[in-house]
């Protein structure tokens, strides 16, 4: 219980530490680590599934308060509409609706479904395929988002520098994970006792 | 799967789908008070490289504000230009035509987003300044975007490199009109914005001014917005690429137009005026 509302605290910390992260600029492209989703997915291999839905609600909810325009989406569409029939009398054309505020937990809830399946390995102190799925599931998490948003917005669009700031990002978060793992495995240890972890030998 | 397991799913459905319900003016108010709260931290991120230079001697800082002086005066200048060309068509019309003008109010960029998908960015002005959401932002070179959220002191910027800001514009010297929008999920440092809505056999050279048309009431007309590259025809409709004027990438101090209210009488009044007037 103290585990989860510690965990539950470091989400929220993750939120404002997120401001402070400075952009990489590779090749023209800018990438950062995405703190809170790379979080979430490490501490899904100290969680139970039901666990790991709650936290996949609140970590999806907090990032579209903090990242998700939700004032402008319905707006933009309806004025998009209309200038398009005032400019070209093409009314309707241009712009459809958007991702729903909230609809991140539904990806965070997936991404974490994933890495789900290797919490097995990390519980027996492997941390190096748990990482590389950190990496995986933060990548498809990212792609899932975006061709959710084509799918919302209408047509198809996936240019090849937004995919390569999504393999940064995924990057980025993989070379984070291993210590996150470890460090969120300790506090799991520190916090719920140790007769709860049965296997936590850390493989030399 | 566990019973708790199914139950967490069911109750992750049910939240899903009331949030898929959830009125996006409820969304916004949610969000905007988040961000009411949330601000301290964005600002402190965005004056973290300051305090990392920690050279902001007083002439430096007496420097840059003579700097934000100069660019207000320039855009103010360019406006008086607009007018005075309008009241030359006036005389030579002899017609009158609604006098319209605007306050350019000075904003610091304090924090871009780099997180997300949009192309968006915080400013050090909001409500208490009198902003409202809607409200065109321009720099020296040309326009930037436009406010979509307002806090008490902080507004939320969308640049014109985003999907979802749309700016009808014209061709100069040419009597083409479009809508320019920003590429979805534009991830490059120096994003292009495009053109559309164009004839299809419009041929437009490469390096020719796009500017504001001035219709759907946000951005005043003949606003810079860019520079055109290649054009590509379509079925029904051509569209060119365009290079912004102002690098979202580079700003650091922008103007957020705020319209000033005409009078009958042809003069103006400011908005903030207008409503203090109103109140017993």
């Amino acid at each position: 219980m103290i585990y989860r509302a510690v965990l539950l605290v470091l989400l929220a910390a993750c939120l404002v530490v997120q401001e402070f992260l400075p952009e990489i600029e590779v090749g023209g492209v800018r990438a950062t680590l995405l703190l809170l989703p790379t979080v979430f997915l490490c501490s899904v291999a100290t969680l139970e599934y039901a666990s790991m839905i709650g936290f996949a609600a609140v970590g999806g909810l907090l990032w579209d308060l903090r990242y998700a325009p939700a004032g402008i989406s319905a707006r933009a569409a309806e004025e998009a509409r209309e200038l398009a029939g005032e400019v070209a009398g093409a009314a309707g054309a241009g712009f459809g609706g958007d991702l729903f505020f909230g609809s991140t937990i539904v990806f965070y809830a997936l991404a974490g479904t994933v890495m789900f399946g290797v919490t097995p390995r990390a519980r027996e102190g492997r941390v190096v395929l748990p990482a590389l799925m950190v990496g995986v599931s933060l990548f498809l998490l990212q792609t899932g988002q975006f061709l959710a948003l084509n799918l919302f917005r209408g047509g198809f669009d996936l240019p090849w520098d937004l995919l390569r700031r999504m393999i940064y990002c995924a990057a980025a978060g993989t070379l984070a994970a291993a210590p996150l793992i470890v460090g969120l495995r300790l506090a799991e240890r520190f916090l719920k006792g140790p007769g709860d972890l049965p296997a936590l030998e850390f493989q030399r | 799967m566990k019973r708790a397991s199914i139950i967490a799913l069911l109750l992750l459905g049910a939240l899903t789908f009331w949030l898929i319900l959830l009125p996006p003016e409820t969304a916004a108010r949610w969000q905007n008070g988040f961000l009411t709260w949330f601000a301290p931290a964005i600002r402190a991120a965005g004056d973290q490289p300051k305090a990392i230079a920690a050279a902001s001697s007083k002439e430096e800082r007496e420097l840059r504000r003579l700097r934000d002086e100069v660019d207000r005066l320039w855009i103010e200048r360019s406006f008086l230009e607009r007018l005075r060309e309008e009241n030359d068509q006036l005389r030579r019309a002899l017609a009158f035509v609604e006098q319209r003008h605007h306050d350019a109010i000075a904003a610091r960029v304090i924090r871009r987003e780099s997180a997300g998908l949009w192309s968006a960015a915080f400013i050090d002005k909001g409500a208490e300044h009198g902003l409202t959401r809607d409200l065109a932002v321009i720099a020296p070179a040309g326009v930037v975007g436009k406010l979509t959220d307002v806090m008490p002191r902080m507004s939320r910027l969308l640049f014109l490199t985003d999907e979802r800001c749309q700016i009808s514009a014209r061709v100069e010297g040419a009597s083409y009109e479009g809508i320019t929008r920003g590429r979805r999920g534009m991830a490059v440092v120096h994003p292009e914005v495009e053109l559309r809505f164009l004839p299809p056999r419009a041929g437009i050279p490469e390096g020719s001014l796009v500017v504001t048309a001035g219709l759907g009431g946000v951005y005043p007309e003949g606003l810079v917005i860019g520079i055109t590259g290649r054009f590509e025809r379509g079925e029904t409709f051509g569209s060119a690429v365009v290079t912004p004027a102002a690098d979202p990438a580079l700003l650091r101090t922008v103007f957020v137009l705020k319209p000033v209210e005409p009078l009958p009488g042809g003069d103006v009044v400011r908005a903030d005026e207008g409503r203090e007037a109103d109140d017993p």
